[in-house]
């Protein structure tokens, strides 16, 4: 498109991203740009909707909120501002408890649970860049669901370590149980149901 | 010994039940629950156990360690009961064994060192949760679960301070998988998932 690569290049940060043409979709981690485009398949964002369904009528009179990609979650380090920020990313499905990070231009810092959805093209990002930013910034707890193979692993942050420890896997009829959100729990079957 | 009231034990059926059926299918039991291991597995599946099955034969030749193939009957106490009353007998796809004292003629009682699952729709359930629960239980120290349609690969392994399983390690087209166990034994991906 437009922009060249040498988006690959340099380093970037959030009030670089701010000035971006507003057609395309980039994330940035740690400086390097992500091209976010093409949109997702219909069977990833089928899933998207039954989720992001599920979490809002469970959600709907309790203190946290869900978004759906696209929108801004920007992670600052320590030593970043806001706008100085080298890192926001556009999660699947972002759940946050803490009104305060909840900004009008999106959330700035971490959401208590995050949903990645994978596809081929950001699979590797997805379980191995963005696992290790979650768990860094302290998002609670961390799902990525396999479409295609109609799986789900959580990974939970432990509160002694701070990591994130071996998941649990969920396949089939099981019905997941949410650790950082008391109460909501899914059943695999509505979310991966074909039509 | 007719007369004799049968031996329960706590499961409902264990290895010496198991070791009786004449059903010509296969099974497994995990804590005294059966599952039938029937049909066999995909032509894909059997491509892939053959490359990585090949991987550790050729490299284990100079070595302690063995590998075996399914079926192969891997019995797992809960403790030192008879092998009549282990609840557990498992046929993994790919296991290696380091100790060969854990071998009889039967096939093993004891945790294998590494276990490969390659999933299909009728194992992945049992693959990922039952099977993730168990190995970590036992201890085996390494488990790779092979997923053919998403081409990867996660690699589970022990950690003995948690007794654990840590985050799985995953490994995708065009990445070297290194087996935690045998630092130089490296198995490239797109070999794995190599279509022909």
């Amino acid at each position: 498109m437009g922009v060249p690569l040498k988006k690959d290049e340099a380093k970037f940060n959030y009030s670089d991203y701010l000035k971006w043409p507003e057609e395309e979709r980039w994330e940035i981690i740690s400086g390097v740009a992500y091209d976010m485009t093409p949109a997702p398949s219909t069977n990833h964002q089928r899933v998207s909707r039954r989720l992001l369904t599920v979490f809002e009528n469970f959600l709907k009179d309790k203190k946290c909120e869900v978004f759906g990609a696209p929108y801004d979650v920007i992670l600052p380090e320590n030593n970043e501002t806001e706008k100085s920020a080298s890192t926001v990313v556009q999660p699947d499905i972002s759940v946050i408890c803490d009104k305060n990070k909840i900004q009008e231009n999106g959330c700035v810092g971490a959401p208590d649970l995050i949903v990645e959805i994978l596809s081929p093209a950001t699979a590797s990002k997805d379980i191995k860049l963005k696992f290790e930013l979650y768990e860094r910034h302290g998002v609670r707890e961390y799902w990525i669901v396999h479409p295609s193979e109609k799986y789900l692993m959580v990974y939970k942050l432990d509160r002694q370590t701070k990591k994130y420890g071996r998941p649990d896997i969920y396949l089939q009829k099981a019905r997941v149980k949410a650790g950082a959100i008391k109460g909501l729990n899914v059943k695999l079957d509505d979310v991966f149901e074909e039509e | 010994m007719a007369g004799l009231p049968l031996k329960k034990t706590k499961y409902e059926f264990t290895y010496g039940d198991y070791y009786k059926w004449d059903d010509d299918k296969r099974w497994e039991l995990i804590d005294g629950i059966a599952y039938d291991m029937t049909p066999a597995p995909l032509r894909v599946h059997q491509e892939i156990f053959a490359y990585i099955f090949n991987k550790f034969y050729d490299y284990l030749q100079d070595k302690e360690c063995k590998v075996y193939g399914a079926p192969f009957d891997v019995r797992l106490p809960e403790g030192d009961e008879a092998d009549d009353d282990i609840p557990t007998v498992v046929q993994p796809d790919i296991l290696v064994v380091c100790d060969k004292s854990k071998l009889d003629r039967r096939g093993m009682r004891g945790a294998p060192d590494l276990i490969v699952e390659i999933l299909s729709e009728h194992t992945s359930k049992k693959d990922m949760t039952v099977k993730l629960d168990l190995y970590e239980r036992h201890r085996v120290k390494e488990y790779w679960i092979v997923n053919p349609d998403g081409k990867n690969i996660m690699v589970f392994k022990f950690d003995n301070k948690s007794k654990k399983y840590k985050r799985p390690e995953t490994y995708f087209a065009g990445d070297e998988l290194k087996a935690g166990i045998f630092k130089d034994l490296k198995i490239n991906l797109d070999d794995v998932f190599k279509e022909d």
